[in-house]
């Protein structure tokens, strides 16, 4: 006992036991009261889960889906996307903590982005217990950085200094911005969307908008019914790239056309569309009209100052709107006009595909011809003599369609432009298509004066697009393809979801009623009005077509061309229409021949199509100087191209006035006047004035065919249509041609009434197209 | 004479607290399996590139298996051994102690510079506060052990105060939450000691009375210029969280809202919302929040049991000493264990204002696992020189 106590041990007392003992007691009871505490907040659950939620619904957010592209046939992006920010302001969190952090966080934005104070502050006050408001919307990502550098450094100097600022309430979202690589190129058929680039607004944006569009992704909690905690991730699905038929090439090859042409000729509108005929896939459609699509309310290019600054305010809101549909609208499918002569051979093949004429007949033109009373003229007042069925497209002779027409009935001639798609939508894969479906006759309503109009193209409607897809399916065989301007649906990945593949219609002709009509329209251009067009080597088709438009009296028309290379098995089909070419003479075609083939010659060796023939030493010396000369060797001969069989050789094709410059004229009744004073003329040169013979509006103004002219020319009702002499005649305009039928003389004719006079036949008041 | 008497007349047994032992086992895996839990998501989003999701769950795993191995080796030598350590230890605390806040030593992370490091390099080795703890323990069973037969004497309690007093001033410059803990272990040891009772319940009532009158007249005190205003503040936030959700609020705001949501049996394990990037610092200070969360009161309170059980086994432990030092010492560590705790846990339930206290065993932190482990090793060498006879 003594040694241990001389080892100093120290036992752990008594005392400190029962110390340790209190002291664990009273840690117990601490660590039992704090079980208490959190059994009260515990207890608090329902009200605590919710806030839970409420914080991660919070932290749950979309994931923007990406609209899909748009590429044009190669994959050029012609619609695409960038990734763009919202500043969202959180005026709760900028103000919480006795607006502790408002100074800093106000600071940093008016020192980053520049922003007004004021203007800040006032949406502090405005909105105080906001979370969301959007302050500057679609910033760049270079813009977004400023801000996000601009915290960084703040905070790292705060923590350095020890500072206590920090920047709240401020945060970005993500979106993407639609972007056009190519401003203005076919403006109007891609089309722009909504400022969040969600919503097609336009053109292909808008007919494709549910494709483009993907479906937001989200991520977020929730609970299910276990209450256990499931965290979800909903990807955001993107939305599929259109692969579109256009070809940028090609289009800008177009539009540098049309853009020159507005420039150095002016016109009142004009409109390309290159298609490939097997398919009815569209490669380009150009306008007069273009706007950025990056800007598309941007009015400059379409109107001038002046314009602009009338349309400034409030008050001119209606108005502002009108003028800006009118700049998005899509010429080329929303307009409608009459077509004039490209739709004889639509005429054509009607008759021959009902075996109505046989291709084999001969028809008498003496540059006019009577018809329920009035006196319809050729182009060619002189006549053209006696004409063979593919002579008649060759010349564009109205009298030798007429009297087609009239042998087809008016029947068969309305259920073709059924056939054709005339007066219906052709399906073409954009909005705001017209039918044009009012302006038309029904076999009922359709006099024979109206059928011998509607035989070469005038008194009813259609669209640009109408004679393409209708041209389209005789190029190809006979199948009428609704017209296509996407090709292909494909995903993010590439990997196709729907091949838009050509879409059959109906079958329109036979095949051998197309060779008939493809070598008609060969033969066009070889020797007849599309001469212009040729290009050396290439074998071509091609038709002219000039319309008088309303009102007759002034003079103004619509010049087309329509052509399609090769001429055996055409791959590219183009046609252009010029509305009111600012020339002295608008009814001359050659204006849009001319442009048919510029943009030919361009766009033919990028599409891979190349000359099969030779090419003439003289031609291609110089190609691009004298497209005439080049067009038409014989030129030298007959310079103006005036038709004058009389002094020529009976050869049809040599005879054939080149320039369609009075296609239609005579119809209304008023007679164009021809720059180049024909001989004819001379011969009722009060012709204008004199309008005694007719009664009502434009049909009156029968000045050129007053029925005291010595020229008197037949009706078609006394020639048999399917006029039996093969042989050409020439020498046409004899006056004894003309059949004895004297009760068709103009006045007897204003008696029966032409379709002009009467208000419920005719289409003309609404068919102007620029009405 | 005793043991002569006897001359071996049983066979004396070593004891070893198993219960202890494996109750630190289970408390180390839990916290393994928590910190993996409530760490997962917020490290795979910062090491996405380097260890990904268990990237503290490694470093705390490989910080275990060195704490281990040297608490079983420091648990096999017998306590008296390291009082040859005890002046060395509470030299080389206060002298590093003072490295880390005044010289270059002092690394910093996160913004606060508890760390001991070697300069330039930005390595950091431990916080040197963790080493205080364990040193002052050992420091002070020592000096009461030696002046046990003076302890109620002014003089001696004045002794001990100066011995208190440099590394408390030094780790509560450098961290509050520390120095309060160290000061704590210090009061504990000495009240076990003392054999009077009054005046550490008017020392008690006095602490008591200071914190009232903190908390009813801070904005006096701090214009008297005693109060710190940023002690205010966390006295304010204290008092309405929910009126600083930005600031000091956010953290025990986004604890609170864990532990209600979790309910009786919690979310179940691994599904918390609140770890998602709300509650900060989730594997660490807050970890305790997640618990709730996940596992609910129940578990909570299983967890607050096993923490009782092992102050528990502490006081059977200091009890059952073989000698007072060994007493103190085991009482110095229960004291750490129990303080640190209840700090923690009262932080999460905001019973207190908020300090960065981290739960033991449980909370990630390399060096203060090791030199927990430590202590722990001292606790088992104490149990392991409690004899008994069979």
């Amino acid at each position: 006992m003594k040694t241990s106590r001389k080892n100093k041990v120290k036992p752990f007392y008594r005392y400190m036991q029962r110390k340790l003992v209190l002291l664990f007691m009273a840690g117990f009871m601490v660590l039992f009261g704090l079980s208490i505490v959190l059994f009260t907040i515990a207890g608090n659950d329902v009200e605590y889960k919710q806030i839970v939620l409420n914080q991660q619904s919070y932290e749950s957010r979309d994931i923007a889906f990406e609209r899909g592209e748009i590429l044009d046939r190669n994959g050029t992006v012609l619609a695409g996307n960038e990734r763009v920010y919202n500043l969202i302001l959180d005026p709760k969190i900028i103000l919480s903590d006795d607006r502790k952090y408002t100074e800093t966080t106000l600071a940093a934005l008016t020192e980053c982005y520049g922003y007004d104070r004021a203007e800040l502050q006032k949406i502090l006050d405005e909105q105080p217990g906001s979370s969301y408001v959007r302050f500057e919307k679609q910033m760049s990502e270079e813009r977004k950085e400023l801000f996000d550098t601009y915290e960084t450094e703040f905070n790292e100097n705060q923590a350095k200094t020890g500072g206590r600022q920090k920047i709240v309430g401020v945060w970005f979202e993500e979106e993407y911005r639609r972007i056009y690589p190519y401003d203005n190129l076919a403006s109007q058929v891609i089309g722009f969307t909504s400022s969040d680039g969600k919503d097609g607004r336009m053109g292909l944006e808008a007919y494709y908008n549910d494709v483009l569009n993907g479906v937001n992704g989200r991520e977020y909690g929730y609970f299910d019914d276990d209450s256990t905690r499931q965290r979800e991730i909903e990807p955001a699905q993107n939305g599929y790239t259109l692969v579109s038929t256009l070809d940028v090439y090609v289009q800008q090859v177009c539009q540098k056309y049309v853009d020159k042409y507005v420039n150095e000729v002016g016109c009142k509108d004009v409109g390309v569309i290159v298609m490939n005929p097997q398919n009815a896939e569209i490669l380009a459609m150009a306008m007069k009209n273009s706007y950025n699509l990056n800007d598309p309310a941007d009015m400059t290019g379409y109107c001038t100052p002046e314009e602009l600054a009338a349309l400034e305010g409030e008050e001119h809101e209606e108005e502002r709107t009108l003028k800006m549909n009118e700049m998005w609208k899509n010429h080329c499918i929303s307009d409608t006009f009459e077509p004039g002569s490209t739709t004889k051979t639509f005429t054509i093949a009607a008759a021959l595909e009902e075996g109505k004429i046989t291709g084999n007949e001969a028809y008498p033109c003496g540059g006019s011809l009577w018809v329920g009373g009035n006196e319809i003229h050729c182009h060619n007042e002189q006549g053209h003599g006696t004409l063979t069925v593919t002579q008649t497209l060759m010349s564009s002779c109205n009298v030798g369609l007429m009297y087609i027409a009239k042998a087809t009935t008016a029947e068969v001639f309305s259920k073709y432009q059924e056939i054709f798609g005339f007066g219906q939508l052709t399906g073409i894969d954009l909005p705001g298509e017209a039918s044009a479906a009012g302006l038309l006759y029904t076999a009922e309503n359709m006099d024979p004066t109206s059928l011998a109009t509607n035989s070469f193209g005038q008194n009813y409607n259609v669209t640009m697009i109408q004679i393409a897809a209708a041209y389209a399916s005789v190029l190809n065989g006979g199948n009428y393809y609704e017209p296509r301007l996407v090709r292909q649906i494909i995903d993010e990945n590439g990997a196709v979801i729907e091949n838009t593949s050509k879409v059959l219609v109906r079958k329109t002709l036979s095949a051998s009623t197309c060779e008939f009509l493809k070598n008609a329209l060969f033969q066009t251009v070889e020797g007849g009005t599309g001469r212009k067009a040729a290009i050396p080597g290439y074998r071509m088709g091609g038709k002219t077509g000039t319309a008088e438009k309303l009102p007759r009296e002034d003079d103004t028309f619509i010049v087309s061309f329509v052509a399609d290379i090769p001429a055996d098995y055409p791959e590219v089909f183009i046609y252009v229409a010029i509305d009111e070419p600012q020339v002295e003479k608008q009814s001359d075609s050659s204006q849009a021949t001319e442009m048919c083939r510029n943009i030919l010659k361009e766009i033919l060796p990028y599409l891979n199509i190349y000359p099969t023939e030779d090419i003439p030493e003289d031609e291609t010396e110089a190609p691009e100087e004298n497209p005439e000369n080049q067009a038409n060797p014989e030129g030298q001969e007959n310079p103006e191209g005036e038709g004058d069989g009389e002094e020529e050789p009976p050869n049809p094709i040599t005879i054939i006035d080149e320039n369609e410059e009075y296609n239609n004229g005579g119809f209304s009744g008023q007679k164009p006047r021809h720059d180049d004073e024909e001989p004819g003329d001379d011969q009722n040169p009060e012709g204008d004035g004199q309008n005694t013979g007719q009664q009502g509006g434009q049909s009156g103004e029968q000045g050129g065919q007053n029925p005291e002219g010595d020229r008197q020319n037949p009706s078609w009702d006394e020639i048999p249509a399917n006029s039996q002499s093969g042989s050409p005649v020439t020498g046409n305009r004899t006056l004894g041609s003309r059949p004895s039928g004297d009760e068709n003389t103009p006045e007897s004719g204003a008696d029966t009434g032409s379709s002009d006079a009467e208000p419920g036949q005719n289409p003309e008041g609404g068919q102007t197209p620029d009405s | 004479m005793a043991s002569r008497r006897r001359k071996r007349p049983e066979k004396v047994r070593r004891y070893y607290d198993y219960s202890l032992l494996v109750t630190i086992i289970f408390l180390c895996c839990f916290g393994l399996v928590m910190i993996y839990s409530s760490s997962s998501y917020i490290a795979s989003l910062e090491y996405a590139k380097s260890d990904g999701a268990a990237h503290f769950m490694i470093r705390q795993a490989q910080a275990l298996v060195i704490g281990f191995v040297g608490m079983i080796i420091i648990s096999k030598i017998d306590y008296h051994f390291y009082k040859h350590f005890a002046v060395m230890g509470y030299v080389m605390s206060v002298v590093i102690m003072v490295m880390v806040n005044y010289t270059p030593f002092g690394i910093e992370r996160n913004g606060k510079k508890r760390w001991f490091g070697i300069p330039g390099t930005n390595t950091s080795l431990f916080q040197p506060a963790e080493l205080v703890k364990i040193a002052l323990i050992l420091a002070l069973a020592c000096a009461i052990n030696y002046l046990i037969k003076w302890i109620d004497r002014w003089k001696v309690i004045g002794l001990l105060l100066l011995m208190v007093a440099p590394p408390t001033y030094l780790v509560v410059d450098n961290n509050l939450s520390s120095g309060i803990i160290i000061f704590g272990i210090a009061c504990v040891m000495y009240f076990v000691a003392s054999r009077k009772k009054l005046r550490f319940a008017v020392a008690a009532a006095a602490v008591a009375a200071v914190a009232i009158l903190f908390v009813e007249f801070g904005d006096t005190l701090v214009s008297m210029g005693i109060l710190e205003k940023y002690q205010l503040e966390r006295i304010d936030v204290w008092k309405d969280p929910a009126a600083y959700p930005l600031d000091g609020g956010f953290q025990v705001l986004q604890g609170l809202y864990a532990i209600g949501s979790g309910g009786i049996f919690g979310k179940g394990l691994g599904n918390s919302l609140q770890k998602l990037g709300f509650v900060p610092e989730a594997q660490n200070d807050m970890i305790f929040s997640i618990i709730c969360e996940e596992l609910g009161l129940f578990g909570a309170g299983c967890l607050i049991l096993l923490f009782i059980f092992m102050i528990w086994r502490f006081m059977i432990i200091a009890q059952n000493a073989p000698d007072l030092f060994g007493g103190l010492l085991v009482v110095g560590i229960m004291a750490h264990i129990a303080i640190q705790v209840i700090l923690n846990i009262a932080v999460v339930t905001n019973t207190i204002p908020n300090t960065g206290i981290t739960l033991p065993f449980i909370s990630y932190g390399g060096s203060s696992i090791v030199f927990l482990m430590a202590e722990m090793g001292l606790a088992l060498s104490v149990s392991n020189q409690i004899t008994y006879e069979k």
